[in-house]
């Protein structure tokens, strides 16, 4: 087979594009996979191969098993949440009874948050909750409440705070995608149910709901791999903090690479990060397609 | 004439001129060679003079975060001067404090690591572990330049050219407001002036107990310890907290603020940028934070002092400080070199002349630890030079240089202290629960 031929042409033109996934994602992924089964990786020039050491001791680590906890919390409060609101703000500016210039600026406004970079978000929230805060003082106004919450200092509540943060900068996405999946479905369908008996609950139940299906589906395992991944926010809100209340899987692993300097469990950590998003994304492919199809 | 021809003719042209170009860019390069090898005997002779035998093929790289914190092109200065009197190239490969010891670790590992390379007090242990640091004095580190040079296991790894010390700042507008005449100087001095603060209204003392750099427990608790001489070791030298009297009448101190609701809300997220910019906002009467950090108060009315130490401890107070340092690497190939620019840094190339760590002292609102700067001060603050006789009664001392795994250790400190001022666990947990880390740091 020649080089140049006709049969090599699509391997031609895929090659920069491989090499370019080789170098960037295939290598630092098998690398990261590499260190964690080994012990010092990167710290020291001779690391010693220890099989599934690592795995074990991570297991045992109660820190980890925190992460993995408040991670769940984050993660599904995030994307239910999520679903929901952008649920109810996509049929509210999808509603008749609003004029299409009001529709209008409560697209713009809506939107906002997720406009947002993640360091402004921080920001914004973390002045207006610190003790001293917006937030406190408009409280103020109610006599039983006190002024002086410790919104993010609190460990009882502050993973309940970031997770309101979280869902208020990420509902807009969710909001957009089906707003565009509900333009799509035919005002037959709603018409032919009218006509027979059919509800505004039984509408949305047997026709809103199954012609959203593919859509939902897709944004909420693409939610549930960034939120699983979510880091900035948190990080520059609480640093995990208090007392570790708030430390995810992300944070963890960053903080046992940069903090602790502890390449092999971070790797460790990844790894198995690693393998719950590749389950998820398989699932989305696997959805995708059968939408294509 | 045809095309193709002309064509022809003016790609000979072409090539003919470009052969022209090029000789000419040959000689222009012998002239050039012949240019820099005068201009080389030129710089040996007068490293010659200078007493420096400095090569002028070297070309040392320095890491360091330096550079990202002075003034846009000062350290590069220095380099160009050191450069000029010995021949030798300092390059300045600078990053972020918070990037640098990835950058150094990363480096060790894949053999792209700096010749020379800034140091932080917590990271000494581990790159010493790691095998980078190499033996200073062994490589012609001038040690009667430097006050203070950091060891392990009696071994000189690191020297600081610039102390930073941690006074506590007052705002005595917050004081007057609250009926506090004086500034504290006991801790029961303090806890008064705190509740008075507090029943005024007024947030007391902030305690930076955030994990994203959880150094609140090095600066300001400990630091409020060794102002009183406690100390997290023993009279061997070993850690020990466990049963320690002082450390547990520290951390009650601590406690009782906390139940006065003395110390600034937001405590346990609370980091060090966020507790200075509180300070200088009018929002907290009583701060520990760096020197350097005086000049952003402007527009309060402040005093810098030392920490009010315990009602009967009458001695010096140690202060507690952090470091711009500098250890040479294991794999730099021109150690000798690189000893002859730290020596620079402290003492100029006779080791008379102080004046680049003394700039660098005043530029930072630091102290150096060079033996032979004298710093001008005449420009800096009042409340500064106050602070700085202050500081030339007393002494500095930081216990977590030279902790392995420092970092990791004051974080879980800090969640435990958390805990500790929050009622959770009691005193002997908390003491017991840092011994344990302590104990386990480093193995």
């Amino acid at each position: 087979m020649k080089l140049t031929g006709k049969k090599t042409a699509p391997y031609r033109y895929l090659a920069p594009t491989i090499l370019l996934m080789i170098v960037f994602m295939v290598i630092p992924i098998c690398m990261v996979i590499g260190y964690s089964f080994v012990d010092k990786a990167v710290v020291s020039q001779n690391p010693q191969f220890v099989g599934l050491e690592n795995y074990k001791t991570i297991f045992a680590d109660n820190e980890y098993i925190g992460a993995i906890s408040n991670t769940i919390i984050f993660v599904v409060v995030s994307v239910v949440a999520h679903l929901i609101l952008g649920m109810l703000f996509a049929m509210l500016l999808n509603s008749k009874y609003f004029k299409s210039r009001t529709k209008t600026i409560a697209r713009v406004i809506y939107i906002l948050p997720w406009v947002f970079t993640a360091s402004v978000v921080a920001i914004l929230w973390k002045l207006m909750l610190q003790p001293s805060g917006i937030v406190n003082y408009l409280l103020s106004i109610f006599p039983q409440i006190s002024r002086n919450t410790e919104w993010l200092s609190n460990s009882s509540i502050a993973l309940a705070v970031i997770c309101f943060i979280n869902i208020w900068c990420g509902y807009p996405f969710y909001m957009i995608s089906i707003l565009a999946g509900l333009q799509g479905i035919s005002g037959d369908l709603y018409e032919s149910a009218a006509i027979d008996g059919s509800t505004a609950v039984k509408s949305f139940l047997h026709i809103t709901i199954p012609q959203l299906k593919p859509i939902l589906i897709s944004i909420a395992m693409l939610d549930f791999i960034w939120t699983l991944q979510s880091f900035n926010v948190i990080w520059m809100l609480t640093g995990g903090g208090p007392v570790n209340a708030t430390e995810t899987l992300s944070i963890y692993i960053y903080k046992k690479a940069f903090q602790k300097v502890d390449y092999s469990m971070a790797a460790t950590a990844a790894t198995i990060l690693l393998v719950v998003c590749i389950f998820i994304a398989v699932f989305y492919v696997r959805q995708q397609k059968k939408v294509r199809e | 004439m045809k095309l193709r021809t002309i064509m022809k003719k003016g790609l000979a042209v072409g090539l003919m001129g470009i052969m022209m170009v090029s000789l000419a860019a040959c000689g222009d390069n012998k002239e050039e060679e012949k240019t820099n090898a005068e201009t080389d005997t030129k710089t040996e002779a007068k490293a010659d003079e200078t007493g420096s035998d400095a090569k002028s093929d070297v070309t040392l790289k320095f890491q360091q975060w330096w550079g990202a914190e002075l003034p846009e092109g000062y350290l590069d200065d220095i380099c160009a001067k050191y450069e000029e009197e010995t021949g030798v190239k300092v390059e300045l490969l600078t990053a972020p404090w918070a990037d640098t010891k990835t950058a150094i670790t990363a480096g060790a590992t894949n053999g792209t690591i700096a010749d020379i390379i800034s140091v932080d007090g917590a990271w000494l242990s581990e790159f010493v572990d790691m095998g980078v640091l190499t033996n200073v004095e062994d490589a012609g580190v001038d040690s009667s330049l430097a006050s203070d040079i950091w060891k392990v296991d009696g071994t000189g790894y690191v020297v600081p050219v610039l102390n930073f010390a941690y006074p506590m700042y007052v705002n005595m507008d917050i004081l007057k407001e609250a009926g506090v005449e004086t500034v504290p100087t006991t801790w029961t001095e303090l806890k008064d002036a705190c509740k008075k603060i507090t029943d005024a209204g007024k947030s007391a003392f902030a305690l930076n107990l955030g994990t994203t750099n959880a150094n609140g427990i090095q600066n300001v608790f400990m630091g409020t310890g060794w102002g009183s001489g406690i100390s997290l070791k023993d009279e061997s030298g070993a850690y020990k907290t466990k049963d320690n009297a002082g450390l547990a009448s520290l951390a009650e101190m601590f406690k009782g603020l906390y139940d006065d609701g003395s110390l600034y809300p937001g405590m346990s997220t609370l980091e060090e940028s966020e507790m200075t910019s509180n300070f200088a906002a009018g929002n907290c009467a009583f701060t520990v934070a760096s020197a350097a950090t005086m000049s952003q108060f402007t527009d309060i009315n402040f005093e810098a002092t030392t920490i009010p130490v315990k009602d009967d401890f009458k001695d010096k107070s140690g202060i507690c400080y952090a470091s711009w340092a500098v250890g040479i690497s294991e794999s730099c190939e021109n150690k000798e070199e690189a000893a002859k620019f730290i020596n620079y840094l402290l003492g100029g190339i006779d080791g008379k002349d102080g004046s680049a760590s003394a700039g660098l002292a005043a530029t930072m609102s630091a102290f150096p630890n060079s033996t032979v700067a004298e710093p001008d001060y005449s420009k800096a603050p009042k409340q500064f030079q106050d602070y700085y006789e202050l500081y030339k009664q007393n002494y500095v001392i930081n216990e977590f240089i030279g902790l392995p795994n420092a970092s990791d250790v004051m974080t879980s400190m800090t969640n435990d202290l958390t805990t500790y001022l929050e009622g959770k666990i009691d005193i002997d947990t908390l003491l017991s629960n840092w011994q344990g880390y302590l104990d386990a740091a480093g193995k």
